[in-house]
Formats: structure tokens, C-alpha cells, sequence
């Protein structure tokens, strides 16, 4: 979006041929403006560089100068202007514009119209963004995950604390405090394709250390569940090459937390 | 004074060399660990899904029998078994639609409500027999030995359930230091050994053991001592597999703590069982003069 210094050197520009900066900077002073020649001429140099204006070098007293001349810069204006609206408000931002347009009939510019509907169709559209809404938050998913865990991943503020001390972590595809992020912005595949559910061992150091009071053993558990409770397994029994030195309480608690 | 022991699964065969020390040493100490009849397994790891109430009538079960033995009180030796059975008395303290629930489901047997306490050893010996009692009946101090204290997960957390402080417990310092030993503290004694990974992963318990060992070796320790089945295994047995990927890897010995305790108070060393022992610990038992001459080496 355009400064005020920007727009003002911009009108005087619309009423000119070729003029110099310090022209410009005559006529705005003139017009009241309190400003510099400097900020006129970096303003000015800057405008040039995102395109917004024309320059050309001319020989003056043995050396040369630049002069600017106007541009018909609407096209760019609009789509950088709808850029920020869509960074800004996002897609109901977009939207609300849409219907205006759409609704009402002393639209100002009766060219508007047409030029900033093909730039708003033109915008990203939501698959290629993550945004995060209170629907987004409570899907059903997350609300399972609640349920089962008993804990509110919404209370997580990514402090980190739970990966730092995580015996795991040098193995896993997405830190601890990943995966409650994620669940957090609803991105339940990447979740549940992570071998960190599975790397959890419930050694409850993150739990017993949480800030928020987030049990994230209990999450862990909830989503390995997620997957157990379809009948899957992690571990296939008949695949495994069995130690027979190994304790019980190994293959019973493997058995327990791998399998369907 | 009569215990009630409940024992687990693996107390009873993979892990014997853990059990018969410690129902020598008790005895010794003046009391009589008797096992709980007709015990039944505790699931190993507790449910932490709360909308799962069926794995916890197992611990429920046992903790019944208890009660029918005539006393509220039950010590066990397996971390795993401590915590899932006071985990699931937590439950039945705590939150009384589950504890109404379960109750209503077990109909065969009496009704229970969360009245039993559940005991780790290690407390027994710190809270009712004393570690200054145990330095009476000492016979043969740990002189001279360094001992890394390694205390897992399961005997510390999750909060309220542990034995001894939750991130710096020293309880098993304060136990070996009465037995006549140096204690050497190692930041990984609180962390995780790898655990269940064990049996379909080794990568994960294999790099955990080489840090937890490496560290206690750098702090000097001559030994590591553990007070869970599934620790034991991980960081005796799993040493093999370090040192094929390792080659400058160096072994250390692993103790559980009441074979150290039934050694310093005397009894004969053949109850420790150190032939079950994938590093041997007798070399360095006997360069400490704590038992005689060894049959093999190590």
C-alpha cells in the first residue's frame, strides 16, 4: 500500500510530463508538505524500484540527472493492495470485498470492478495456506484427542520445554511440541504419520515437566489409540525376531502400546 | 514384621537374581516379604487413555487380594508393577465415577476403595525399617566402590507416584552410602532407558545405554545400580549390541541394588546370581574385596 508522501508525489506526477525531484519537492512544499529534498529523493528512488513510476537519466552540465515521469500503475496497485488485504483479513477479508463489489452499484470506479475481479481470483486458495480459525480448533479429531487424553492442547504455548528434556528426540521426525501444534491447526496427517507417536515411551519427563500442566504422555497416548483402536498395529507380531533373554514385562508393555 | 510382596512376572524368572536378594536381605533385616497368593499381572504399563477402565482391573484385582490377606499394605520390587498398581489406586482415590464403575463391573469381588498402600522397596528400607538401622547390620561395607545410581522412569514419575524427589531423587545414594559405598550422580540417572523399544527397535535403547554408561564411566563410577527388570536388560544386556557398533565401548557392570545390599550385609554371593549378568560384576567385586575368587571371568 502507498504512503501519503507516496500518493501526493504521485498526483503531482499525473499532472506533469518529465519533472525532477527537486521540482517535486518545490511544488509539495508549495502545497504545504513539510518534508525534505532527501526524502523526496529516496521516496522517489524507492517508488522506481518497486516500479511504480518511470526514470530516465539525461546529460545536465557536463554530468546527467534523473527525471520521473508518471506510470499507469493501477494493475500493480490493486493486486499489491489485495495482497495485503489477504495477508491481513485472509480469505473473509477477500470475500467481503468480493460481495461488495458484487452488491453494490455506485462502486466509484466503474472500472474497479472489472480489474480487481480477476486478481481476487487469482489469490492462492486455502489449501495452499494454514490458517487457524476456532472451527479449525474444535474439530471432531481434536475433541477425541481431548476426550481420550483428558488434556486440553489448546493450553500449550510452545514453550518447548517438553522436547528439550524429551529422551527421544534425537530420533523423531516432529519434536513433541510439534505435535501439539499441529493438532492445535488441525494437521492430523502429518501427526499420525509421525514416528514420534510411536518413539514416545511414556517416560513422563515432559509431563512432569509442562508449565501449562499439558500431560503430552497422555496425548501421545491418545493418538497412538487413535490408530490401535482401527485394529491397526505398529508392531507385527509374526514379523518380530524374538530375544528370548528379553523380560516379560518388555514384550508385554511392546505389546501393549504397538499393538491393536 | 510380615510384608505382603507382590512379585510380577518377571521377579519370578527373568529377573530372579533381583527377588532372591531381596527376600534374603529382608529377612536379615528382621522382616519376612511374604508373597501375595493367587497375584495376577499388573498390565505393565498403566492405561493413560481415560476413557480405558478395563486395563485397569487387573492392578484392581490385585490390590483386592491384598485386602484379603489381612493387611492394607503391599511392597513390590519391579518399578513397572509399583507404578501401574499405584497409578490405578490413584484413580480409585481420585475419581469416583471410574472407582464406581470398576466396582460395579468386578461384581465377584468386594468392593474396593483405593485403602491399600502401595510400596516400593526402597521405601520400606528409607521410611520403616531405616537407612541408619541397615548401617548397623552393614558386615561387609562397599568400601571403595563408586556406584552411578540409576533411577529409569517409572520409580520417579509421573508426579505424586514416585519413590523420592522427581527430578533429583536420593534415595538409593542415601541407601548405598549407608551400605559403606561412594555414590557418583549422573544427570541421565532420571532419564529414560529406551524401555518396550527394546523388542522390535533396538536403535533407540542401544544409544541410550552407550550415553547413560559412557556418562557414569566419565564420572568415575565403577558400576551402575538400577531398580527395574526392564532397566537391568536394557543396560547389561543391551552393552552386546553398543559394543558391535562401538568398538571403543567400554562394558560396566549393572547391579540391582538388593544384590549390593545382600553383599554388604553379608549373605552368601551365590543369591545374587551373577551368572544371569551379561557383564560380569565379579571381577570388580573381588577387586574390591567384597567376594572371593570368581569361576568366571569377565
Amino acid at each position: 500500500m502507498l504512503g501519503s508522501l507516496e500518493k501526493r508525489i504521485l498526483s503531482v506526477l499525473h499532472k506533469e510530463k518529465k519533472i525532477t525531484a527537486r521540482e517535486i519537492f518545490e511544488k509539495l512544499r508549495k502545497e504545504g508538505m513539510a518534508s525534505t529534498y532527501v526524502t523526496v529523493n529516496t521516496v522517489l528512488s524507492r517508488m522506481h524500484k518497486r516500479g511504480l513510476i518511470k526514470r530516465t537519466t539525461e546529460p545536465y552540465r557536463g554530468s546527467f540527472r534523473y527525471t520521473y515521469e508518471y506510470k499507469d500503475v493501477k494493475d500493480e496497485l490493486i493486486s499489491d493492495l489485495l495482497g495485503d488485504v489477504n495477508i491481513l483479513f485472509g480469505e473473509e477479508g477477500i470475500n467481503h470485498l468480493k460481495m461488495k463489489l458484487e452488491v453494490e452499484k455506485d462502486v466509484k470506479l466503474p472500472s474497479l470492478k472489472e480489474k480487481v475481479m480477476p486478481v481476487i481470483e487469482s489469490i492462492p486458495s486455502r489449501e495452499k495456506r494454514i490458517s487457524l480459525s476456532r472451527n479449525d480448533a474444535q474439530n471432531a479429531i481434536i475433541k477425541k484427542v481431548e476426550d481420550i487424553s483428558g488434556q486440553n492442547v489448546l493450553a500449550c504455548y510452545q514453550c518447548g520445554k517438553c522436547s528439550a528434556g524429551c529422551p527421544m528426540v534425537s530420533l523423531m521426525d516432529l519434536l513433541p511440541n510439534q505435535i501439539i501444534r499441529l493438532i492445535q491447526l488441525g494437521q492430523f496427517s502429518d501427526v499420525l504419520n509421525s514416528k514420534t507417536i510411536w518413539l514416545c515411551a511414556s517416560c513422563f519427563s515432559c509431563s512432569a515437566r509442562c508449565p501449562k500442566g499439558v500431560d503430552l504422555a497422555k496425548v501421545m497416548e491418545a493418538l497412538r489409540l487413535l490408530l490401535l483402536r482401527k485394529s491397526t498395529n505398529y508392531v507385527e507380531l509374526s514379523k518380530l525376531d524374538i530375544d528370548e533373554n528379553l523380560p516379560q514385562i518388555a514384550l508385554v508393555s511392546n505389546f501393549r502400546k504397538m499393538t491393536g | 514384621m510380615e510384608l505382603c510382596y507382590y512379585p510380577g512376572c518377571t521377579l519370578k524368572t527373568t529377573a530372579k537374581n533381583f527377588e532372591i536378594p531381596a527376600l534374603a536381605s529382608v529377612e536379615e533385616l528382621g522382616h519376612k516379604m511374604i508373597e501375595l497368593p493367587r497375584w495376577n499381572c499388573c498390565g505393565t504399563v498403566h492405561s493413560l487413555a481415560t476413557d480405558d477402565l478395563m486395563h485397569q482391573l487387573a492392578p484392581v484385582r490385585t490390590l483386592i487380594r491384598v485386602l484379603e490377606t489381612g493387611t492394607d499394605k503391599v511392597v513390590t520390587l519391579c518399578a513397572m508393577c509399583y507404578n501401574t498398581l499405584k497409578q490405578t489406586n490413584r484413580i480409585i482415590l481420585e475419581e469416583a465415577d471410574k472407582r464406581d464403575r470398576i466396582n460395579n463391573f468386578l461384581d465377584e469381588e468386594e468392593d474396593y476403595s483405593g485403602n491399600v498402600t502401595v510400596l516400593h522397596l526402597l521405601e520400606f528400607l528409607r521410611d520403616e525399617v531405616g537407612f541408619e538401622k541397615i548401617k548397623e547390620k552393614v558386615k561387609k561395607p562397599l568400601k571403595g566402590l563408586k556406584l552411578s545410581p540409576y533411577y529409569g522412569c517409572l520409580l520417579l514419575r509421573p508426579e505424586g507416584i514416585g519413590i523420592d524427589d522427581i527430578e533429583s531423587p536420593k534415595i538409593m545414594e542415601d541407601l548405598f552410602e549407608a551400605l559403606g559405598g561412594e555414590t557418583v550422580d549422573s544427570p541421565f540417572k532420571i532419564e529414560c532407558c529406551g524401555s518396550y523399544h527394546t523388542v522390535n527397535d533396538i536403535e533407540p535403547v542401544v544409544e541410550r545405554t552407550k550415553m547413560i554408561i559412557d556418562d557414569a564411566a566419565t564420572r568415575g563410577a565403577d558400576a551402575i545400580v538400577v531398580g527395574c527388570p526392564l532397566c537391568f536388560f536394557n543396560l547389561d544386556y543391551r552393552q552386546k549390541d553398543v559394543k558391535a557398533r562401538y568398538n571403543e565401548f567400554n562394558y560396566k557392570p549393572i547391579f540391582y541394588f538388593t544384590q549390593l545390599l545382600a553383599i554388604a550385609l553379608g549373605l552368601e554371593e551365590n543369591i545374587c546370581d551373577f551368572d544371569e549378568h551379561f557383564v560380569d560384576p565379579r571381577p570388580l567385586l573381588q577387586n574390591k574385596k567384597l567376594v572371593l575368587g570368581g569361576q568366571k571371568q569377565g
